[in-house]
């Protein structure tokens, strides 16, 4: 048995503002819909809440950092996943996030708004066609920089497992984003 | 596609690499794979071809969902609506002796089986559709505990001044009055309600400042108070369509549809603020808010309005967007009413909305150092058609009222007609909209 103290709110809140963004990045790849994400954020946060006042580790005042990303990011999978698997998942889509391309990221100096508009919703589509745990391999490892172990505690699978999975991801989402990209002529040529 | 399409063919070894290259860049082979991998790259042109492609896609990945990052909730709203929703006297709150055991033996208990799962019901984030289920499910049970014992109370003194006192005759029996209470102690009464004038109710503890996680940027100092500025809760506001559309036509939604809506539209009339104490030393008494119409005009003709909560049509997948809902957890809830026929000058004074339980004792009460309110506030706008623009007041101590801060115009009319996607799947309308049009956005009118 050892001493361990409880996380205190203000570090609860330092470890909140360090990873809503990537959380809430994370779901809406799951499901599609930021209202929902939000509840599920809403959600995980009030299970971490609970957890730091249970003393539960890894959110401890002592724990280690990395331990409490991937156990928020587990929490906020295993939400998402059962919110689908409840099969109470209606698509929305918020104007408020589709009206406002302004901010789409101009990264790509010989890319006009409609190639950039036409490419989001390609991808839109092409995320929506994998499986939850698929999408959840790329967004962890490829958005979100996980190495394969730790997607693989996050999920519940294994590295070897997840090697696999991120690879057949990979190339659905490149042959159903190809497909999205071609069949619209509003895209880039 | 042009950027996509592959100039080299593929060779007779590429196949035994195709499933290898999308994992790449991820760290997943062995190292006799990457190897094996990398010589090939070294000489194959298709496959360094496909790599590209996988790279431009995982940029492309990082390109939509980067956008999302932008509607992420403030953090600090989700800190304090977790504050709210797990008991803080739970005994863990304690530091106490625990075993280290690694999280992931842990997590039957922590994640599945964890007593926040039933959330998935009460979300509470501000959403005000669904703000009034919430608080009627968990907030008006010590309301009806009080009325019930209320009851209870005048029951058995009724029944106690029946039976209990002298009986000179039958039908004075029948007929008891409070004059004939045997005595003032038994007489059932009230409980004390506290009022705004007398009875200051204290929060000493339970709230901290640091839980004022409002998310918002501007604050007022008044003395000790750090006043956040008031705005909507979330109220989803409409935004204004051009007045001369034709309603017998599905309407394009225009791209650059401002967001949030200026000027906004017929909001759900729902404010929020939060007050922080910022002194060490000194509690202030916070009385009660004040709202002002601090300049008016009319509106006339027909009034125009979308909502994204209601949705738009696209072909071919049909109506969608909404998604609108949610909670609001409150420290206070007030109510600020104006009179049909209010118009600018006119001051109401927020008073308890009697409808909401909030977490704090009702105003006023004694914001002790360091601690703070969240307060909301459901107004009742004049009923007059028009662009308003109300400034909120803080009376506190002896202070009545100090300037918070004003909202921008917003448009109230209970006449605007309200475009939706739903409107356009009758037949007449649906026919306009064009078969191969698959990326138009359309709203339709009643």
């Amino acid at each position: 048995m050892e001493l361990v103290s409880n996380l205190s709110l203000d570090a609860f809140t330092a470890l909140a503002r360090r990873y809503t963004q990537p959380l809430h990045v994370f779901l809406c790849g799951l499901v599609h819909d930021p209202e929902l994400a939000r509840d599920l954020l809403q959600d995980t946060f009030i299970a971490a809440w609970s957890a730091a006042l249970h003393g539960t580790p890894p959110l401890l005042a002592n724990g280690d950092e990395a331990e409490m990303r991937r156990w928020l990011y587990r929490v906020a999978y295993r939400r998402a996943v059962d919110s689908l698997r409840r099969g109470r998942l209606i698509r929305w889509e918020s104007l408020h996030d589709l009206l406002d391309f302004e901010r789409l990221p101009m990264d790509r100096t010989s890319s006009s708004f409609e190639e950039l508009v036409a490419e989001s919703e390609a991808m839109q589509r092409a995320l929506a066609i994998l499986t939850p745990e698929d999408s959840a391999c790329l967004l962890l490892m490829v958005v979100q920089g996980f190495t394969a172990q730790e997607a693989a505690a996050i999920i519940g699978s294994s590295a070897t497992a997840m090697g696999k999975r991120i690879g057949r991801a990979k190339r659905r989402l490149l042959s159903a984003y190809l497909a999205q990209n071609a069949s619209n002529p509003g895209g880039r040529s | 596609m042009n950027t996509f399409n592959m100039r080299h063919p593929s060779g007779p070894e590429c196949a035994r690499y195709a499933d290898l290259l999308p994992q790449f860049r991820q760290g997943t082979l062995t190292h006799a794979e990457e190897v094996s991998l990398r010589a090939h790259l070294a000489t194959c042109g298709y496959c360094q071809e496909q790599l590209a492609s996988y790279d431009r896609v995982d940029a492309a990945l990082h390109t939509y969902m980067g956008r999302f990052a932008r509607t992420a909730p403030a953090a600090d709203d989700l800190v304090r609506l977790a504050v709210v929703r797990v008991p803080s006297t739970s005994p863990a709150q304690l530091n106490h002796h625990q075993s280290q055991a690694s999280w992931e033996s842990r997590r039957d208990y922590s994640m599945y089986n964890d007593p926040d799962e039933t959330t998935y019901e009460m979300p509470t984030l501000p959403r005000p559709d669904r703000r009034l289920q919430q608080t009627q499910n968990t907030r008006t049970r010590p309301v009806l505990a009080t009325i019930a014992a209320l009851l209870l109370i005048g029951l058995a003194a009724t029944l106690f001044a029946v039976v209990g006192r002298p009986s000179t005759s039958p039908a004075q029996s029948s007929t008891p009055t409070a004059t004939t209470l045997p005595t003032a102690t038994t007489q059932p009464t009230a409980t004390p309600q506290p009022t705004q004038n007398t009875t200051v109710g204290v929060v000493n503890s339970g709230h901290p400042c640091s839980t004022d996680t409002s998310g918002r940027t501007s604050y007022v100092y008044i003395g000790d108070l750090k006043v956040s500025k008031v705005d909507f809760a979330n109220a989803y506001p409409a935004n204004e369509l051009p007045a001369n559309l034709d309603p017998a036509k599905p309407y394009q939604l225009p791209g650059n549809l401002p967001n949030p809506p200026n000027p906004s539209v017929n909001p759900e009339p729902w404010y929020d603020l939060t007050v922080c104490n910022t002194s060490n030393t000194t509690s202030h008494v916070i009385r009660s808010l004040t709202v002002r119409i601090a300049a008016f005009t009319p509106y006339s003709g027909t009034l125009n309005s979308y909502m994204f909560c209601d949705g738009y049509y696209q072909r071919p997948n049909g109506v969608s967007g909404g998604g609108c809902g949610g909670g609001l957890a409150a420290d206070e809830w007030l109510r600020a009413d104006f009179a049909a026929n209010a118009t600018a000058g006119a001051q109401v004074t927020a008073t308890q909305d009697g409808s909401n339980i909030g977490n704090a004792p009702p105003l006023p009460v004694s914001l002790g150092p360091g601690q703070m309110l969240f307060i909301a506030i459901r107004m009742t706008p004049p009923t007059a058609p028009g662009t308003y623009t109300f400034a909120f007041g803080l009376n506190y101590d002896s202070v009545t009222p100090a300037r918070i801060s004003t909202m921008l115009p917003t448009i109230f009319d209970s006449a605007a007609v309200k475009w939706t996607g739903s409107n356009c799947t009758k037949p007449a309308l649906l026919s306009q909209i064009p078969a191969s049009d698959t990326t138009g956005k359309y709203v339709c009118a009643p």
